[in-house]
């Protein structure tokens, strides 16, 4: 699927994509709220399958709200803001230590089953920023922390939903469950059997069946418009995997729903993948910084001097 | 000076937010927030790209539930500007002496059936077109000249942000990772537009596009339209936030572009939006609306028919379409007149 990497499954890195709103609301929390306290906060953004754009993660001024409420055909995905006092700070912070921190909290939560109840918890990312309130400037870098695990490796291209044989079993299955719960669930499907149902994660991984689970498609919503599927499939793989480690070197399927304009499924794909050695937890690395505009390891900057400037604001009335 | 107006009035007037009355829908044309609620629940239902939004915490109005504050539709395309309809006639001024509003009519309301252009009415049109056009401030805003002006101003503030980028994160190797690359830009673009308007709409916008002065590019603009419960004037109010290909904030003038040259910095003016924090946000102000919907339930009922308050929202967006002619929004129910 891509050029001289073999068989290994690659994921398309989230992008983030930043409302002004979401810059609004933080200038307001800062002067209003937080004053001098860099303490962190905890925030939400959302990504969207339908007609999936990029691989984006979106922020706007409802990050802060103490609900998540992500729009419409959106599933919620759950942050921290560590928004620092100076430009110092946020230069000299370790940020290799801040992504594990930051890792070894969303293993915590796949370990101890927060997960299970909250499978938002599944997509994680952070932000760290420094606002310049008085030159309008937003020094910001997202991350989108993964834990390291060994590779997965696909034992065949990826599968088109509409070109399984029974295509339709799966998509009237999945029709079956509200959109706003497909961000993570499972599909068994026994065809033997002729059984088709949607399954929970808590209810799929509370009693796993191991006889069951070349059954299973672990299903979520795509937010890749790549060939490749979506980074959240990452920390999915490794929650099955952290949760059933009995399903190492056994084949996998993953189903990534990607709606068009239409809400119809045709382009959702369906991967196949083993993970033949099992990972080591205790000394497990994270990954997940966003690289800047030049594709290099750096934060990004935007200036919002024409919405926020008074002087520039009193220039531009009508 | 109208736009003025309306911001003093409107914030002077908040003050007046006070009591629930009770329903006066069908003598008035006005909606308590309860009906607001009730016809945007029907809203919802009927045309799903709805929905309700909680919008800023702190900014949540105590008359309404918690969780539908205001109404959202996201991503609405819009492929054409305003003046390229008008100038291919699709619409017709109508001069009202009467003091109605100066709203524009659109010939699927025209009830005598002409859609012939009266040529006077039309010449008229152009003209005060081309006049709303050389405004100063259109001209600030249009094209390269912005553009220039915003550079150099920008350029006083070059952060070195190369200064910034930390090596030493790169030594962790990580195979999983795909270096992803879109597709040539003009291919997304134009399968996309065919996607989401289907084949005629794109083959429509484009030549619309070439018909403007031979660019062959298509300017896909998207909006998020808002509506919210105004307290003071009891009626919905439309809120736009346009954006362009790339998803970038429209500025203020681009988004006049969009608005019926009739209506713009008149109708729609740029006022603080009641749940979100941030900049001013273009709005069609509702000084109107209420005698608008009275009007409209007027002919009802003199057509021996009854509308419905639920119909609220269906029938005003119906009507505000004539201020935004060029944002296609789903409109999916039809409602007769008599």
């Amino acid at each position: 699927m891509s050029k001289g990497n073999g068989n290994i499954l690659q994921f398309a890195p989230f992008e983030s994509f930043v409302s002004p709103t979401f810059w609004h609301k933080l200038a307001e929390l800062k002067l209003d709220y937080d004053r001098l306290s860099d303490a962190e906060r905890p925030i939400f953004g959302h990504y969207t399958n339908r007609k999936a754009s990029r691989c984006l993660l979106e922020v706007d001024y409802s990050a802060y709200n103490s609900t998540a409420q992500p729009p419409k055909f959106s599933h919620a995905a759950v942050g921290t803001i560590y928004n620092k006092n100076t430009i110092e700070e946020f230069k000299a912070l370790d940020k290799t230590a801040l992504l594990a921190e930051e890792g070894k909290r969303l293993l915590a939560d796949m370990r101890n089953g927060r997960v299970l109840n909250d499978v938002n918890l599944m997509t994680r990312f952070f932000v760290l920023s420094f606002a310049d309130l008085k030159s309008h400037s937003y020094y910001y870098w997202f991350a989108f922390p993964c834990p390291l695990t060994p590779t997965l490796h696909l034992q065949c291209d990826p599968l088109r939903l509409k070109d399984l044989s029974n295509a339709t079993q799966y998509i009237a299955v999945i029709r079956s469950l509200a959109v706003e719960h497909q961000n993570f669930f499972v599909i068994y499907a026994n065809e033997q059997q002729n059984i088709w149902e949607t399954r929970s994660l808590s209810d799929a991984f509370t009693h796993f069946d191991e006889q069951q689970a070349q059954h299973y498609y672990y299903c979520f919503a795509d937010a890749s418009e790549y060939e490749n599927p979506a980074w959240l499939m990452r920390n999915y793989a490794a929650f099955v995997l952290l949760q059933c480690p009995s399903l190492v070197g056994q084949k996998l399927n993953f189903l990534g729903l990607r709606y068009d304009q239409q809400m119809q499924l045709d382009n959702s794909l369906i991967w196949q993948v083993v993970q033949a050695e099992s990972s080591n937890y205790e000394q497990l690395q994270f990954v997940g910084w966003e690289v800047n505009c030049n594709g290099k390891m750096g934060p990004r900057m935007v200036s919002m001097r024409n919405s926020m400037d008074p002087a520039k604001l009193a220039e531009n009335s009508i | 000076m109208q736009s003025v107006l309306n911001t003093v009035k409107g914030t002077a007037l908040n003050v007046a937010e006070y009591l629930t009355p009770e329903s006066k829908f069908r003598e008035t044309g006005v909606l308590t927030p309860e009906e607001f609620v009730a016809a945007g629940d029907h809203l919802v239902h009927h045309c799903p790209t709805w929905q309700w939004a909680a919008g800023d915490e702190s900014k949540t109005k105590p008359y309404l539930p918690k969780d539908k504050q205001f109404l959202i539709t996201r991503n609405v395309p819009c492929y054409r500007r305003c003046k390229q309809m008008e100038y291919v006639g699709e619409e017709t001024l109508v001069e009202e002496e009467s003091g109605d509003g100066g709203w524009v009519e659109t010939h699927q309301l025209n009830d005598d059936g002409t859609n012939q252009l009266d040529d006077k009415i039309c010449e008229l049109t152009l003209d005060e077109t081309k006049d709303e056009m050389h405004t100063p401030d259109s001209e600030k805003s249009s094209g390269v000249a912005a553009l220039g002006n915003e550079e150099d101003e920008d350029d006083d503030e070059a952060i070195d942000m190369d200064a910034f980028e930390e090596s030493g994160m790169l030594e962790l190797v990580d195979p999983a990772v795909a270096t992803t690359t879109r597709k040539q830009e003009a291919d997304t673009q134009s399968s996309s537009a065919a996607a989401a308007g289907g084949a005629v709409e794109a083959a429509a916008a484009s030549a619309g596009d070439a018909a403007a002065g031979g660019d062959s590019v298509l300017h896909t603009r998207t909006y998020d339209l808002h509506i919210t419960y105004d307290k003071y004037y009891q009626t919905p109010r439309l809120w736009v936030v346009g954006y362009d290909e790339q998803r970038k904030p429209l500025t203020v003038e681009q988004m006049y572009e969009d608005v019926s040259q009739d209506h713009a910095k008149k109708t729609v003016t740029m006022e603080s939006h009641p749940h979100l924090p941030g900049p001013n946000m273009a709005s069609v102000h509702p000084c109107r609306h209420a005698d608008i919907m009275k009007k409209i339930i007027q002919t009802v009922e003199e057509g021996g028919g009854q509308l419905g308050v639920h119909l609220y929202l269906i029938i005003f967006l119906k009507f505000v379409q004539t201020v935004i002619p060029t944002i296609e929004y789903d409109f999916t129910q039809n409602f007769n007149m008599s």
